[in-house]
């Protein structure tokens, strides 16, 4: 019975019953629905009643184990580099998007020029960037590109173009000059297998003791992104083009020697894994806080004058076997204030996950920004560091139930 | 639409809604933390507003959910389904406050089979126990380096549900005997969620949930032939009703909510006993105008069995006593309205099985109903109930409770022949 025949027949009701009724029911919805309060946590009471409630524990603990590993990973950064200091070297291909270009298979091409804009310089600044152009043999992907899928067959010997500068300033344009005969082919209608409109590469040449960073396509500023400038006896000379793919591969051997310490190495691929043991803590808890803490060796860590930030990231390893499959939420290692050397970063995520059964540790990398565009080195004591005081710990507070 | 076609339709809607228990307000009595939570004594509106009794007290107008045995004496299709509103005014000593909530309180339908031979089917969806409670406590933890602040909230909802079918049947005028046979089902659910003012510091969740389902049953007796001994005794009646121990099959499910990720234990199975439980009332019907009834009901709850083991210090025996007077409204329909309306009143006391630290918490409450006749045999009842139990003493809690139970009782004529049929 719905509520309005119920008061359908209350109002049939001899009048002073239902009246009274009425009343009634009034009264009541008054004074059940307006005194009621919220549950809050300032009218809450403070009783000692058995409530299954939450226990908190610290605990620091060392790490059981580290790696350094060398993974050579895609980088298309912001930055490229190109150039070779020390045992470091970079190449950067390049390709103008071959769609863009206004085909003309009777065009004379007068000159092409290639121009950069450096922004950065790893090395002596007093060195030389010496490189030369080869034209690039086969499609690619600056997402997929590496250090070692460009070493067989992938440009061809023949030299394209040549550049040789240094680090006088900070920010420079540099202009390269290149073979009119592999641009003139970018502009023909394609018709053979053989024409190849993939771009070309940057190699350091001889004499190279510097790697600059160039700014990528992807940059804000139109100025800075590589432009073609391209000369056919037009009216509308130069025809230029600032639309492509770029990246760099980089590469240096044999860095990680020193058995004491872990390597973050950017624009290369060297990276750090750790693991730590906690078993002990019951899944379930809830991590409050974990802290991973770390000391840098400064003696071995290499930064620039261009170098943003200091910092480092931190993702759970997913994987035992492969190290490139990372939880894709990453926290970010900073220097501890005050402190010289003394680096801390969030793990909680990782160590609630890894409380659920699946613990492979940690993966330490450069940050982002600074791994895909710079050669730039952090290098932290490992659990076999001489000074105790200088091993990674994880400080991990947690609530557990009663 | 006929009375049959509303019974009809009621009764479908009750079947369909079995399975589910509206809850609307904000919250209950922090004592129901403690085992499955409040027992709920679920009677119906007559019984409440008399102190909830009538264990010994027949009524063909009411479907009598103390007691398989009273259905004996129902005579028309009857259908009452039942609203609660309860309200708690909590105080610890130092804060108080009032929380409330109105629930689906259940609702029983019987069906007169054989009036003569007392055989009635009888059956419908009761509430059993209930759990709501709301509270938070706060932790300052402090280390040789680091200190974490936390505030953890602590609530409870669900509770257990009985659905139940059983008959009547009178095998002599003076005695009836009555069983029902009883599916307790149900979900406890409490959460801790923890949160922290510590900077850098995250907190969680804790969701526990326990899901659980068993059978018992319940027989009773009602003897009316008092007055076979001495005519005095003719107004008295007398009832025994037994209620056995429920083996529940419990599954125990927890899921963790995190900063950055969720977490799900595997789903874990036991089992939770409820102790049988035991009562008898004596009913007494001077008049057709005039109804009194005691009771006393108990349950060893010292003999429950959570998983293996009774909360030792949280939970006792329990046991609860009652009495009540009704004046029963005129059933003439040219008596003054005034007069057709029925007037209940009642005392109980409750020794609960709550016992928090080793504290007894008692109730004792004092009840008032009404029943307004709508039309015909359909009923408003009304019943209202004041009580007070627990204590501020030992860090505990003191509670004013205030109970509106309200239930349309409908009826309708279904398989009864008729003489000149």
């Amino acid at each position: 019975m719905t509520d309005r025949r119920i008061t359908g027949r209350l109002r049939r009701l001899a009048p002073p019953a239902g009246a009274a009724l009425r009343t009634l029911s009034v009264l009541c919805a008054l004074a059940l629905g307006s005194c009621s309060e919220d549950p809050t946590e300032a009218n809450a009471l403070h009783a000692n009643l058995p409530l299954a409630n939450l226990v908190v524990r610290d605990t620091t603990i060392l790490s059981r184990g580290t790696s350094t590993y060398r993974r050579y990973i895609p980088l298309d950064g912001r930055i490229n580099l190109i150039g070779q200091t020390g045992n470091y070297t970079a190449l950067a291909p390049i390709e103008f998007y071959p769609s863009y270009f206004v085909l003309n298979d009777t065009a004379r091409v007068d000159s092409a020029k290639l121009k950069l804009h450096f922004v950065t310089w790893f090395g002596d600044s007093t060195g030389r960037l010496a490189f030369n152009v080869y034209r690039i043999t086969r499609g690619w992907s600056q997402t997929r590109l590496t250090w070692d899928t460009v070493q067989a067959g992938f440009y061809e010997s023949m030299v394209r173009g040549t550049s040789v500068t240094g680090a006088a300033r900070d920010t420079q344009d540099v202009f390269i000059a290149l073979d009119t005969a592999m641009v003139r082919q970018w502009l023909l209608t394609p018709t053979s297998t053989t024409d190849t409109k993939y771009g070309f590469i940057l190699v350091p040449s001889a004499g190279c003791s510097i790697v600059r960073g160039f700014t990528a396509f992807d940059s804000d500023s139109l100025r800075s992104q590589p432009t073609l400038e391209v000369y056919t006896r037009s009216p509308t000379d130069p025809s230029r083009y600032n639309a492509g793919l770029d990246t760099f591969v980089g590469n240096i051997d044999n860095l990680n020697q020193n058995p004491q310490l872990i390597y973050m190495q950017a624009g290369v691929g060297y990276r750090a894994t750790m693991d730590f043991d906690v078993s002990f803590i019951p899944r379930g808890a809830i991590i409050n806080i974990a802290t991973l803490q770390l000391q840098r060796d400064p003696s071995t860590s290499r930064f620039t004058r261009f170098t943003g930030d200091t910092a480092f990231s931190v993702q759970a390893s997913l994987s035992p076997s492969d190290p490139t499959l990372l939880d894709g939420v990453l926290s970010t290692g900073r220097r501890v204030a005050g402190t010289a050397n003394t680096f801390s970063a969030d793990a909680r995520r990782p160590v609630q996950l890894w409380l659920q059964g699946s613990n492979y540790g940690l993966t330490l990398r450069s940050s982002q920004a600074d791994e895909y565009s710079s050669f730039d080195l952090m290098t932290f004591f490992n659990e076999q560091a001489s000074d105790t005081l200088k091993r990674p710990r994880l400080k991990i507070i947690y609530s557990t139930q009663r | 639409m006929t009375i049959s076609k509303k019974l009809i339709f009621a009764l479908i809607v009750l079947l369909s809604a079995g399975g589910h228990r509206a809850y609307a307000g904000s919250g209950g009595s922090d004592y129901s933390l403690i085992g499955i939570g409040d027992i709920r004594y679920t009677p119906g509106a007559r019984a409440a507003g008399m102190g909830y009794t009538g264990i010994g007290l027949a009524s063909p107008q009411y479907v009598n959910g103390l007691s398989p045995a009273t259905w004996s004496t129902i005579n028309r299709t009857r259908l009452e389904a039942t609203v609660l509103y309860e309200g708690f005014n909590s105080s610890d000593g130092d804060r108080s406050r009032y929380l409330a909530h109105g629930n689906f309180y259940g609702a029983l339908f019987a069906i007169p089979i054989s009036p003569t031979n007392g055989i009635v089917l009888a059956g419908g969806f009761l509430p059993y126990s209930h759990v709501d409670y709301d509270t938070y406590t706060s932790d300052t933890f402090v280390s040789g380096t680091d200190t974490l602040d936390s505030q953890v909230h602590h609530v409870g909802t669900g509770g257990l549900n009985k659905a139940e079918v059983g008959l009547s049947w009178a095998p002599m005028p003076n005695i009836a005997i009555g069983a029902s046979l009883n599916y307790l089902y149900g979900t406890l659910t409490n959460s801790l969620d923890q949160t922290t003012t510590t900077p850098g510091a995250a907190g969680g969740t804790v969701n526990n949930e326990q899901t659980m389902n068993g059978v018992n049953y319940t027989v009773g007796v009602l003897y009316t032939g008092l007055g076979t001994l001495s005519g005095a005794l003719s107004p008295f009646s007398l009832g025994v009703v037994v209620t056995t121990r429920s083996n529940l099959h419990t599954t125990n499910q927890t899921n963790y909510l995190y900063t950055f990720e969720v977490d799900t234990t595997s789903q874990g199975v036991g089992r939770l006993a409820i102790p049988f439980s035991y009562g008898i009332g004596i009913g007494y019907q001077p008049g057709e105008r005039w109804a009194l009834a005691a009771d006393y009901t108990a349950q060893p709850w010292g003999e429950a069995d959570f998983q293996g083991s009774t909360p030792a210090g949280m939970i006792r025996d329990s046991y609860r006593l009652g009495a009540g007077v009704e004046r029963t409204g005129a059933r003439e329909n040219t008596a003054a309205w005034l007069d057709r309306i029925s007037y209940r009143l009642g005392f109980t006391y409750n020794q609960t099985y709550y016992v928090p630290n080793g504290v007894p918490i008692n109730e004792w409450g004092v009840t008032a109903g009404m029943a307004f006749p709508l039309s015909g045999e359909t009923r408003l009842n009304v019943a209202a109930e004041y009580a007070s139990r627990g204590t501020t003493d030992n860090g505990l809690i003191k509670e004013k409770i205030f109970r509106l139970t309200l239930s349309l009782n409908i009826s309708d004529l279904w398989f009864v022949r008729y003489e000149e049929d």
